[in-house]
């Protein structure tokens, strides 16, 4: 490979990006020698076609396999027949977020997780699966660039999730920040985040393992109290003497408030310590502490997690709102293009609406969308209807309980604000049903983005 | 077999064929699809026979094929006839139950959200009789527990709405004969989501019914039995 990589001309290995140079060598041979007769200031990929078959139909291009692009990848299809798919995913390999939790108990195994196949999900739902990075977007020429080449589109779905914002913690220098994702990684995005963890939570001997819960409307409100849960059940079924400590930013907990509270205090009274109102304004790594204006708190072990925003990739787009604080996509709420343009959609995560930011809002909410997709490529329009937050949460691994929410929003048409609607129920006495209802849940979940 | 009922049947058939050969062309997907008749049986392949039917449980048989579960429910009370119903795939009418007082229904037992369905270890849907439910609002209905479906099986496995969007469950058109007290399966209305089912559980069909027997149809008989005996947990939520 090195040999190779030498003979590539200098002046097109200096435009090499460092993501790049990760590529197979060959591919990087072809690319360049392209690139070598582009106009100057063009990226990698840019200028290439991408390999792909000629578009059979409105191509509609969906950035992201997650829980929301691979709804909408399937639905879209299965709403509009004549759509030709294409999902452009960066990882080459699937694994969830959700549920990820339950891995810290043993409940689940990583197979559990990944075992899904972004090929299968293309087979069975009629799309393609394009494994490559999405880097710059032209749209008034309707084209998307990607690391393996351009993609025009009549339609173009961006599903990227979210990224994390350590500045929301007091962490504004790239060290810190560099050292707290290798060292005490947040686990809410990358599943080589999920394995730090677990390796993290099975070694631990003796002493207090720190996790929290950030301000803002973060990734999943459940889940920091759930892993409070699943580490706590982790350590006493294994009579490590040791304790959780989860810092919440909140006065309170933020959702299933009664039913964690009951876990807490019933199952993990000697496990967990919770502290509410805690605003993190910083972490010494060197003495591993916690800082906030008035206290710190120390830890031997921990799993940060910082504010977030919606991914990078909305900002780098240029498709943020700049009144967002979550540095959210600007798009009509209702109908979740943005604005201006009925070509391109945000959704999921980078959404800008107070929904919790989970899979089955993501998953119902890619419904609604593959359907509003369908109707304007006919020429047609549907009205807004509630995407829905269905969520299980583990409070027991042993034997499984769990606590669960049901919720739906309402739109006000006059104010614009969407709130929770009022047939939200909470089922937070803890029992087996939830605590079977979680993996089929999730099991459910998996069969709808992939069989 | 109910002879006028028969008539009605055939007439309802004939109409579709007409419109199907017509110049529209266009069949409605979710009309009634006919599939194999095959009659109810208990587990000694005797005839079921209605008046022994309990209204305190459903009962669970295969149908239209030998892996596609679906529900067989006494209602306490008659069910509508002629309910106007709307599936992913079109519109269709249900005809309603049937048995000397029209109380009798077959649903399948595969959830139109997201294809739960009863195994022999545990079912997360479930009939809820009148009478011993958690929540007294779900006496008489069909609750999917992974995603909080409910649907009412006396208007054809309606969704009862609660604000989220799912289609009822696929109808199991019943022939009674009120003559043998006998039980028929016929066909399906509907949104049957066979395919997906087949689909998402290969594997777990296999090894229940050996490859390729999940998706053969049933022919002749179908076995009924009580949803208790037949999965081991029901989750009721």
């Amino acid at each position: 490979m090195k040999k190779e990589v030498n003979e590539i001309p200098r002046r097109s290995f200096i435009k090499l990006s460092g993501a790049v140079a990760s590529l197979a060598a060959g591919s990087m041979v072809s690319q360049t020698a392209q690139a070598a007769d582009a106009p100057k200031n063009h990226m990698i990929g840019a200028g290439v076609a991408a390999d792909l078959p000629k578009a059979k139909g409105p191509r509609l291009v969906v950035v992201g396999g997650g829980a929301s692009g691979l709804t909408i990848a399937k639905y879209a299809k299965k709403e509009y027949p004549k759509f030709d798919v294409v999902m452009v995913e960066k990882r080459d390999m699937y694994s969830s977020c959700f549920l990820s939790n339950l891995l810290y108990s043993n409940v689940i195994n990583l197979e559990f997780l990944a075992d899904h196949s972004f090929l299968d999900a293309a087979k069975n739902n009629k799309y393609t699966f394009f494994n490559a990075t999405c880097i710059g977007l032209d749209r008034s020429a309707r084209k998307l660039y990607t690391d393996q080449g351009e993609i025009a589109y009549d339609f173009l779905v961006i599903a990227p999730g979210i990224s994390y914002d350590y500045s929301r913690i007091g962490v504004k220098d790239a060290e810190t920040e560099t050292a707290l994702r290798t060292q005490y990684p947040a686990g809410f995005t990358m599943p080589t985040e999920h394995i730090s963890i677990r390796k993290k939570v099975h070694e631990f001997e003796s002493g207090t393992f720190v996790l929290n819960v950030p301000g803002g409307n973060y990734r999943c409100l459940p889940a920091p109290y759930e892993r409070a849960c699943m580490i706590a059940s982790y350590f006493k079924k294994n009579k490590i003497k040791a304790k959780v400590l989860l810092l919440d930013h909140n006065p309170e907990i933020t959702i299933k408030a009664k039913g964690f509270h009951a876990a807490f205090n019933e199952l993990y009274k000697d496990y967990i310590i919770y502290k509410p109102s805690i605003e993190i304004k910083g972490v010494d790594l060197e003495k591993r502490l916690i800082k906030t204006d008035f206290d710190s708190f120390g830890f031997d072990d921990a799993a940060i997690y910082p504010g977030i925003r919606a991914s990078r990739l909305i900002e780098q787009l240029g498709l943020v709102d700049p009144k967002s604080l979550q540095k959210e996509a600007l798009i009509d709420t209702l109908k979740y293009n943005v604005i201006g343009d009925e070509r391109v959609y945000v959704t999921g995560d980078s959404r800008p609406h107070p929904y919790s930011k989970s899979a089955n809002t993501s998953n119902t909410e890619g419904k609604y969308v593959a359907k509003v997709l369908a109707a304007r490529a006919q020429g047609k329009d549907i009205d807004w209807y509630s995407p829905e937050t269905i969520c299980f949460s583990l409070v027991n691994a042993d034997p499984l309980e769990g606590i669960s929410v049901d919720a739906t929003y309402a739109y006000d048409a006059k104010t614009k604000a969407f709130s929770f609607s009022k047939d939200t129920k909470m089922f937070e006495d803890r029992d087996q049903v939830k605590g079977r209802g979680t993996l089929s849940w999730a099991e459910a979940l998996h069969r709808d983005l992939f069989a | 077999m109910d002879r006028r009922r028969l008539i009605k049947i055939c007439s309802v058939t004939a109409a579709l064929a007409g419109i199907r050969g017509g110049a529209l062309g266009s069949a409605n997907a979710a009309e009634l699809k006919e599939y194999k008749r095959v009659k109810l049986v208990d587990d000694k392949g005797q005839a079921i026979k209605i008046k022994t039917l309990s209204t305190k449980e459903a009962y669970i048989f295969h149908y239209p094929y030998k892996g596609t579960p679906c529900f067989l429910i006494n209602l306490p009370n008659k069910a509508v006839t002629g309910e106007k119903l709307t599936a992913d795939n079109g519109e269709y009418t249900w005809e309603g139950g049937v048995g000397p007082e029209g109380r009798v229904v077959a649903l399948t037992a595969i959830c139109a959200h997201q294809l739960a369905y009863p195994t022999r270890e545990h079912t997360s849907i479930s009939y809820y009789p009148p009478g011993e439910n958690p929540d007294p609002q779900r006496a008489g209905q069909i609750v999917c527990c992974e995603h909080a479906r409910v649907f009412d099986p006396a208007h054809g496995g309606k969704m009862i709405a609660h604000n989220k969007v799912t289609q009822p469950l696929a109808a199991i058109r019943l022939e009674y004969d009120p003559g043998k007290d006998e039980l028929y399966a016929s066909g399906v209305y509907g949104a049957e989501r066979f395919d997906d089912f087949f689909k998402a559980y290969k594997q777990e069909l296999i090894k229940e019914y050996g490859p390729g027997v999940a998706k053969e149809e049933a022919v002749d008989s179908a076995a009924v039995v009580l949803l208790s005996k037949y999965s081991a947990i029901r989750d009721m939520c």
